[in-house]
């Protein structure tokens, strides 16, 4: 997805450096002979159509110019970028701070009933996967040796 | 004479079954339970599934939760239960493990371990023709329709 939003951007800058950049800037114009249309002829063949070169007058871009504006949008682009995944990332991290306190509980239920269903394990998983990672990290092992010392009977 | 025919037709019978047979090698679930937490488990599914108990089971197998605002939790596990009622369970939260058990096939063979935390640090599968049934053995089963 990234790489597209980059690819795209580069499009679009080289199309709207090529389009607004006049002819009259001293910066891209070529050298005026290098404008002039080259016409050969083939020396053998007079009737032969004139290989030509023809200028439509579109303007150069300096690749220096051109190297420097793409790495600014790029910066730009990257930038953006980043902010949006850690906001994202600080979406979860910032989860309801009561949610631990809400997994915990049903896992002690579960282990005072000594019992869980399928569909109730499945539900407390979805739960699980709402904390951020370090306190999933810390009561995923709670319910793991629940379930292996047969604390809770289930199955998933 | 119509001995040696039957005795030729006997013998012929008995051959013959034993030319389609293949071999096989059926593993039943065991699961080995450490002093600290720790275990591992094997076996394969059929042989689980259509043992002569109902106690017997091995798999693992992938969720997916839709958390809303774009966010997803994809979680793993695998649990399994021997026929002396010793149970595994692990939770798999490595990707590369995850879509190993995501490469599970009907006839799979299935090892995992796990350390004392319940975490698996391994997960195996083996698809190979000899834990497959044979159709006789299990009427109904995979062999049903060929």
């Amino acid at each position: 997805m990234r790489t597209l939003l980059i690819l795209s951007v580069i499009q679009t800058l080289c199309l709207l450096v090529l389009v607004f950049r006049s002819p009259g800037d001293p910066g891209t114009e070529l050298q005026p002979e290098a404008r002039t249309p080259q016409v050969t002829r083939n020396a053998e063949n007079p009737f032969a159509a004139p290989a030509k070169t023809v200028d439509t007058g579109s303007p150069m871009v300096d690749a220096a110019t051109l190297r420097q504006v793409v790495r600014e949008e790029l910066r730009r682009v990257a930038g953006s970028l980043e902010s949006r995944e850690e906001s994202s990332r600080h979406v979860v991290q910032q989860a309801d701070p009561h949610q631990r306190d809400r997994v915990e509980d049903r896992i002690d239920y579960y282990k005072s009933v000594g019992r869980v269903e399928p569909d109730e394990l499945n539900d407390l998983m979805r739960e699980m996967g709402k904390l951020d990672e370090q306190t999933r990290r810390q009561l995923m092992p709670e319910l793991m040796r629940a379930l292996n010392d047969r604390e809770i009977d289930g199955r998933f | 004479m119509t001995a040696r025919k039957l005795l030729f037709i006997a013998l012929a019978t008995v051959f013959a079954g034993v030319a389609h047979a293949g071999f096989t090698q059926p593993a039943p679930v065991d699961v080995t339970l450490n002093g600290d937490g720790s275990g591992m488990a094997s076996g394969d599914m059929v042989t689980a599934r259509y043992a002569e108990n109902d106690i017997e089971l091995i798999g693992c197998g992938v969720r997916i939760y839709d958390l809303g605002g774009g966010n997803t939790f994809e979680w793993g596990f695998c649990q399994a239960e021997d026929i002396d009622g010793e149970r595994g369970f692990c939770n798999i939260t490595s990707q590369k493990l995850i879509d190993a058990v995501k490469s599970t096939n009907d006839y799979s063979y299935v090892v995992f371990e796990w350390d004392s935390n319940g975490e698996c640090t391994q997960v195996g599968f083996s698809t190979q023709s000899f834990y497959i049934p044979e159709k006789a053995e299990f009427p109904g089963g995979p062999g049903r329709g060929r």
